[in-house]
């Protein structure tokens, strides 16, 4: 079953956008996945449970590739429209 | 033209491949040789030592002299320690051997899985050891991961797979390399897996868990998936059975490998660390390692 690295790229693409588009105000806070109320800065404790690493890793990846996602999604629409 | 080692007789005698007057380059070379002494020794022949020369003149006359060095002293130094990846390459026949045996017979190995960590007997007090512990290299440590194995291989499969489409007469040449990209993307999705589960369960950034070493354990699958391919099919319960028994091995010396090394890196986080995160661990190393490993080896099979 051929699946290639361009399709994985997509894959991985489309999986980073839908984590970036988390609202964190509407959703996230909703189902306790909020910044504010997980222990993330708190002093003895030493990297935080499973749920703490997944918040601070969806905060970071917003924080850090909102913009550059918005300039690879124009490529590869560019990509897509003209080129087939 | 200080690459051709016979560039002083030219002018006299002729071609260049003659083999007889050798006297005069050898003295021009002598010449050379007092040079480059600052930075390595090597036992190379007078070709070898103008090569080295001529690269050496290129090389700085690009970066500029006092570049050079620094240069030099970053690439000495990374060609030592147990993160670069020439540590991966050393490994010696008996240990092919041995690894290879350790992948199709886990069962045999008993219960010393663990690495052995170079510089130091005992790591138990707080002197000595510093917050990253080296391990050693996979020509004197049975235990440790390597990247010969995988790379080696990662060919084999593919130039097995490709001759058996040939032998049924479907072979393409293109097929070459669209196998090495299925194959390459299949890894990159399952590093990807891997370091994320890894990152989520064990609390320290540790070079245990860094991709290199994550991409020779993903690698290691291609050992089975070659043997799989080579059993024969025409009863067609064998054939069955031999893939099953492979992937339930592999999936026993993935399990115990990463298991045991995960939790390796301070003596202090040994103490440290909950029971719920290692049962945590647990399940997700049984799941990835026999579930995830069998579907993936399914898949490219």
């Amino acid at each position: 079953m051929l699946f290639g690295l361009g399709k994985l790229f997509y894959v991985i693409l489309l999986l980073v956008n839908s984590i970036a588009v988390l609202s964190e105000e509407r959703f996230l806070s909703r189902i306790g996945f909020g910044r504010s109320s997980s222990d993330t800065a708190v002093f003895g404790q030493q990297e935080g449970t499973a749920k703490s690493k997944v918040v601070q890793l969806i905060g970071a990846v917003q924080t850090l590739l909102r913009i550059p996602l918005i300039g690879i999604n124009l490529l590869v629409i560019v990509y897509e429209l003209l080129l087939g | 033209m200080a690459y051709n080692p016979y560039y002083n007789l030219d002018g006299g005698q002729g071609s260049v491949n003659d083999r007889v007057p050798l006297q005069q380059p050898q003295q021009h070379v002598q010449q050379q040789q007092q040079q480059p002494q600052q930075g390595s020794q090597m036992n190379v022949g007078p070709a070898g030592s103008m090569a080295f020369q001529l690269g050496q003149n290129a090389f700085s006359s690009f970066i500029g002299q006092e570049n050079f060095s620094q240069f030099q002293e970053t690439v000495s130094r990374a060609a030592t320690g147990s993160a670069y990846l020439s540590h991966y390459f050393q490994v010696s026949t008996s240990f092919v051997f041995a690894k290879i045996r350790q992948i199709l017979l886990p069962f045999l190995k008993g219960n010393n899985w663990q690495r052995t960590p170079a510089g130091g007997p005992s790591g138990n007090g707080a002197s000595g050891t510093g917050p990253t512990v080296t391990f050693l290299s996979p020509i004197e440590d049975e235990n440790s991961p390597d990247m010969y194995v995988p790379l080696m291989a990662l060919v084999t499969y593919i130039l097995v797979w490709n001759i058996k489409q040939g032998l049924a007469g479907a072979f393409n040449p293109e097929n070459l390399y669209y196998k090495l990209s299925s194959i390459l993307a299949f890894v990159a999705l399952d590093l990807c897996i891997l370091k994320l589960g890894l990152y989520l369960l064990v609390h320290t950034a540790s070079p245990t868990a860094s991709v290199t070493e994550l991409t020779c354990y993903v690698g290691y699958k291609f050992v089975p998936l070659t043997l799989a391919l080579l059993l024969p099919k025409k009863p067609r319960w064998v054939g069955i059975l031999g893939t099953v028994y492979l992937f339930v091995a592999f999936g026993v010396f993935l399990l115990r490998s990463v298991k045991f090394n995960l939790f390796n890196d301070a003596v202090a986080d040994i103490i440290g660390v909950k029971k719920s995160t290692v049962k945590q661990c647990n399940y997700f190393l049984f799941v990835y390692g026999f579930v995830w490993q069998s579907v993936l080896m399914w898949l490219m099979a």
